[in-house]
């Protein structure tokens, strides 16, 4: 844990303008570098370094070249996402996207967010004709997702009611439309949770859409009603306030963030302080490469205690959420998917 | 009076190229071979020059001034032949290739020391890998197509470092 302490305060207030001065060891950086590469999080620790004596480390030095490709790769996403919607506009579909470019945007300097696939919602009524015209590109040059759990599956909201409330973001000469501000952050909070907060950067996403929220952002809007879902949102802000200090007074979640479950953020940092491990391979394809990986295979997929409280549907209270995770390790239907391939959690 | 062929700047190669600007530094990547490159500020200035009317010799008079530090033609043939080595440009300029045997960084490096020029250099730096970028996936990690993967391989649901031996018409995912 205590290396995801380090990479907590690396990260701390990185994605302001004006970032505090940073903290950090020669060692530490050694230790945590491979973590901040392996999740995403090397450019923006750069910017926080780039002005301390550890610049000419060379560790610091990975870091400043992962920026440089970060930002080569920004500029050709840009280009690929303009070029995408452009295709699928011209099939007379109109999609929202998430994620990607719509956070990075947010950003101080380009290339401080990386990101490699172009994350899309579409009308279910235009989900068939979308997929048929992104198939016919034959040359993507990145992997353009249709399916969000965070919108399809554990959202309660309406397509047409995210659409109506949508906007759109110039692109040099396109225009792409984006959730608005309220809707954006609902979706990068239960995103957060969904995938077990594995990557430090999705909490520095959901602080600096917080902190830099227009005057009249509109809370009930972002919190929702219903539940868990309301809880998951205030949770997840809480939680860039307690672990990245976000700016968080004046939202509701600043009350909440007073009484988080007291395994939440033990939780996280244990996550943080691991290197990132994206979703396992089926277990067949696996246990027929190394047939004596089984326990291995078997430990990799034990959901964390948030994406099993996500999976579960169920709000992150004080309890023990050992329950809750032994109920999504055992589910049939997650037994079903991961032996087919796919993402733990889902 | 008319300038002489051999003396003029070459021209900047612009097609299939990412140019992005960061203090002190200009990356660039070319699209057709994926390689990514930096140049220092003294590459970037003749980088920019390379309009195919200056001559040499007023680069090298610029790079004086902008750089506030002498700096002579050889410098200015020694950026061209690295711009030229990282194909940057349209065509070799037309001492180029004889520049790069004439002109030694080495002996540069001792006749500018004093002077704290920074030489031209041109980096290459390794293109987006999947960790570092986020989305793409590495080896052994679920996939349904090839470009999810950092490999570009999908082979049977799984991120691969070889292409999946089976023909899949589907894109990739294979039938195992």
């Amino acid at each position: 844990m205590a290396d995801g302490s380090t990479v907590r305060s690396i990260l701390t207030g990185a994605w302001r303008p004006e970032p505090p001065s940073v903290d950090c060891s020669a060692d530490e950086l050694c230790r945590v570098a491979p973590l901040l590469a392996s999740s995403g999080a090397a450019a923006i620790a750069w910017r926080r370094l780039r002005d301390t004596a550890l610049a000419g480390h060379p560790e610091a030095a990975g870091l400043r070249d992962t920026h440089r490709r970060n930002t080569l790769q920004a500029a050709r996403l840009e280009h690929e996402l303009r070029r995408v919607f452009t295709l699928l506009r011209s099939s007379g579909v109109e999609p929202i996207l998430i994620k990607g470019w719509g956070v990075s945007r947010l950003y101080p300097e380009r290339g401080l967010r990386p990101y490699g696939d172009i994350d899309l919602c579409v009308s279910p009524a235009d989900y068939a004709r979308a997929r048929e015209s992104l198939n016919a590109l034959d040359d993507r040059s990145c992997w353009v997702d249709l399916d969000h759990d965070e919108v399809d599956r554990l959202d309660a909201r309406r397509w047409e009611d995210l659409y109506s409330r949508s906007i759109l973001e110039s692109l040099g000469d396109t225009e792409v439309r984006v959730p608005c501000a309220e809707d954006h952050l609902r979706l990068l909070c239960i995103h957060l949770l969904k995938e077990g907060a594995r990557r430090p950067l999705w909490l520095c996403d959901i602080a600096l859409a917080v902190e830099g929220r227009a005057d009249g952002f509109d809370w009930r809007l972002c919190l929702g009603e219903a539940d868990p879902q309301a809880n998951w949102v205030a949770t997840a802000v809480a939680l860039a306030g307690r672990l990245l200090d976000a700016k968080i007074d004046d939202t509701p979640a600043a009350r909440v963030a007073e009484r988080l479950p007291a395994w939440l953020v033990p939780a996280v940092l244990r996550q943080w302080g691991e290197p990132f491990r994206p979703a396992p391979p089926p277990m067949r394809w696996q246990l027929r490469r190394r047939p004596s990986g089984l326990l291995r295979a078997l430990r990799e997929r034990w959901p964390n205690p948030l994406e099993a409280s996500v999976a579960t549907r169920s709000r992150l209270a004080g309890r023990s959420p050992l329950p809750l995770q032994v109920k999504t390790y055992l589910s049939p239907k997650r037994v079903r998917k991961l032996l087919r391939g796919g993402t733990p959690g889902s | 009076m008319g300038k002489k062929a051999e003396e003029l700047m070459p021209l900047a190669r612009t097609e299939r190229l990412i140019v992005e600007e960061l203090p002190g530094e200009v990356l660039v990547l070319d699209l057709e071979d994926n390689k990514a490159h930096c140049l220092n500020p003294t590459s970037a200035l003749v980088w920019q020059c390379c309009d195919g009317k200056m001559t040499v010799a007023e680069v090298a008079r610029r790079l004086s001034r902008e750089l506030n530090s002498p700096a002579d033609e050889e410098v200015v043939w020694l950026a061209l032949g690295q711009l030229d080595r990282h194909r940057l440009l349209e065509r070799p300029a037309a001492r180029t290739s004889r520049a790069r045997r004439s002109v030694s960084r080495r002996e540069l490096i001792l006749r500018y020391a004093p002077a704290a020029l920074a030489l031209p250099a041109v980096m290459s730096i390794a293109t987006p890998s999947a960790a570092q970028l986020g989305s793409l996936r590495p080896l052994g990690a679920a996939c349904s197509l090839g470009i999810q993967c950092a490999s570009g391989n999908c082979c049977c649901g799984a991120c691969t470092a070889n292409p999946c031996p089976i023909i899949d018409p589907g894109g990739g995912t294979g039938t195992c």
